[in-house]
């Protein structure tokens, strides 16, 4: 049942924002294509590169809004009627969502660094780039050789701001709109905890890779991270563990709470 | 088989349901009757596990509310739960995917029947229109137990027998049908059982050939006397 709810408001997300998309995507192409050209075009690649980027920052938060929607809408509005009277526990309903707005969200992302290093940066530029990471990085980071899985830790480490931005979005709007009364309060409590939660597993993953590395480990050092903040550290960690008790114990309360709609 | 024991449920001070017991067996047209603020919705709302009551119980075939009592309830809710930017057929595949004993034969024929068409847009229908596809997503299951919410709200006078017809084709002796609705009057000539509530009480119970032959007088009628402002 978990894939089925998955698939389904996977291709519902998919309806709702292909559009944007769509014209993120050809204006990135259309930068891309008049970088080459001379002449009277090749002025309006500044106002295209602009262009990109406004879209891709609209598209971004469009898709976001559109998932907090469906979210809000199938649990609490009018449609929950359909998604809460489905026979899924609700639980099932809940995790499948989560997971096409996770999986949707990775596009998108993935979408916007696509369309940022083809529409946004000149081929000089981009050339320059790919020598700095195929050459340069190995230099760094020591004994780690794929260039690739440090393309993609970074890439982890800017999703993450996002990502949890979204999940924190989500369950401030469960917590705001478990009663037909908005309470924002709680909502901002809640929003802020899963932020710190989603944020603490991924700063745990980055640590412990610097960690497991000597010339990260020194590059830190060398700018004053080094063995003095791991208490700091810890105690942090203590905070988030925290956070992320209170996140599943909002998961929970939405859950197990009856779903009053009028 | 729906068994209700001492219900109660609250939305803060106030109490909609109050201690309220009740059995329904199949085989029965029920009709639940009362006025706005009765008790009616919420009672359904419980029944479809929309709710948690703050105390008492409903067994469905001797479980609770949850996931596999959703797969033997089909649900008409008075208000639209259709996603606007959907056309028809999504509206089906969403039934045909998730509810196994969904008919898309029967509901393609009732769509016919009532004069839609599956690449309609569901924002251009009218409320009538989205009315009829609601309701025959719902008929078109073969569920055990069927709850509609004024089913015939919003239908023009001249369909609601047509509806009332194909609501009553679908009803067999080992199915349960409820209907709660203030249109008395156009429903009454199907109902075997007529409930009413009032502050979240059963106020009567009743067999309703019984009651109209005893006291002489139809259920519209009664309804006007017992809530009488």
């Amino acid at each position: 049942m978990l894939a089925k709810v998955f698939t389904s408001v996977f291709v519902q997300i998919f309806k709702k924002i292909w559009m944007v998309a769509l014209i993120f995507s050809i204006f990135g192409l259309l930068s891309f294509g008049l970088g080459f050209l001379d002449g009277t075009l090749s002025i309006l690649v500044p106002v295209l590169q602009i262009t990109v980027l406004v879209l891709g920052v609209v598209m971004i938060f469009y898709s976001f809004l559109v998932c907090w929607q469906f979210f809000r809408n199938s649990f609490y509005q009018d449609q929950a009627f359909l998604y809460q009277t489905l026979p899924v526990k609700r639980s099932i309903l809940f995790y499948g969502e989560l997971s096409a707005f996770i999986c949707w969200q990775i596009i998108i992302f993935a979408l916007l660094l696509c369309g940022l290093w083809i529409g946004m940066i000149d081929q000089s530029t981009r050339d320059s780039l790919i020598t700095i990471v195929h050459d340069g990085l190995p230099l760094v980071m020591g004994s780690t050789q794929n260039v690739w899985l440090l393309i993609f830790l970074f890439g982890c480490a800017c999703f993450e701001q996002m990502i949890c931005e979204m999940i924190a979005g989500i369950f401030g709007i469960c917590a705001g709109y478990s009663t037909l009364k908005d309470k924002l309060g709680k909502s901002v409590i809640i929003g802020v905890c899963s932020y710190y939660g989603l944020a603490a597993v991924m700063l745990g993953i980055l640590f412990g890779i610097a960690k497991s590395n000597p010339k990260l480990w020194l590059l830190l050092e060398s700018n004053g991270l080094g063995e003095e903040i791991i208490p700091l550290l810890a105690w942090l960690a203590l905070l988030y563990l925290i956070v992320i008790g209170l996140l599943i114990g909002a998961s929970y309360f939405i859950i197990r709470k009856g779903i009053n709609i009028d | 088989m729906i068994e209700i024991n001492n219900l109660s449920k609250s939305y803060g001070k106030h109490k909609v349901l109050d201690d309220l017991s009740l059995q329904i067996k199949p085989g029965t047209i029920v009709g639940l009757l009362g006025p706005n603020g009765s008790g009616k919705t919420t009672l359904i709302k419980l029944i479809n596990d929309l709710l948690i009551p703050q105390s008492g119980s409903i067994l469905i075939d001797g479980k609770q509310p949850g996931k596999i009592t959703k797969s033997k309830i089909a649900f008409l809710p008075e208000k639209t739960f259709l996603d606007p930017a959907w056309k028809a057929k999504d509206a089906l595949k969403i039934y045909q995917d998730f509810y196994a004993d969904f008919n898309q034969e029967q509901a393609l024929k009732f769509m016919k029947e009532f004069g839609l068409k599956e690449d309609m847009p569901i924002r251009s229908m009218s409320k009538g229109m989205l009315e009829k596809l609601t309701l025959l997503l719902v008929l078109s299951r073969e569920a055990d137990i069927f709850i509609l919410d004024e089913p015939l709200g919003g239908i023009d006078p001249a369909a609601r027998d047509q509806i009332l017809d194909t609501i009553l084709s679908r009803f067999s002796e080992d199915k349960i049908l409820i209907l709660s609705t203030h249109l008395i009057y156009d429903i009454e000539r199907i109902l075997d059982r007529a409930i009413f509530i009032k502050h979240g009480k059963v106020l009567m119970d009743i067999d309703v050939e019984e009651y109209r032959s005893s006291h002489n007088k139809s259920l519209d009628q009664t309804f006007r006397e017992v809530y009488a402002c």
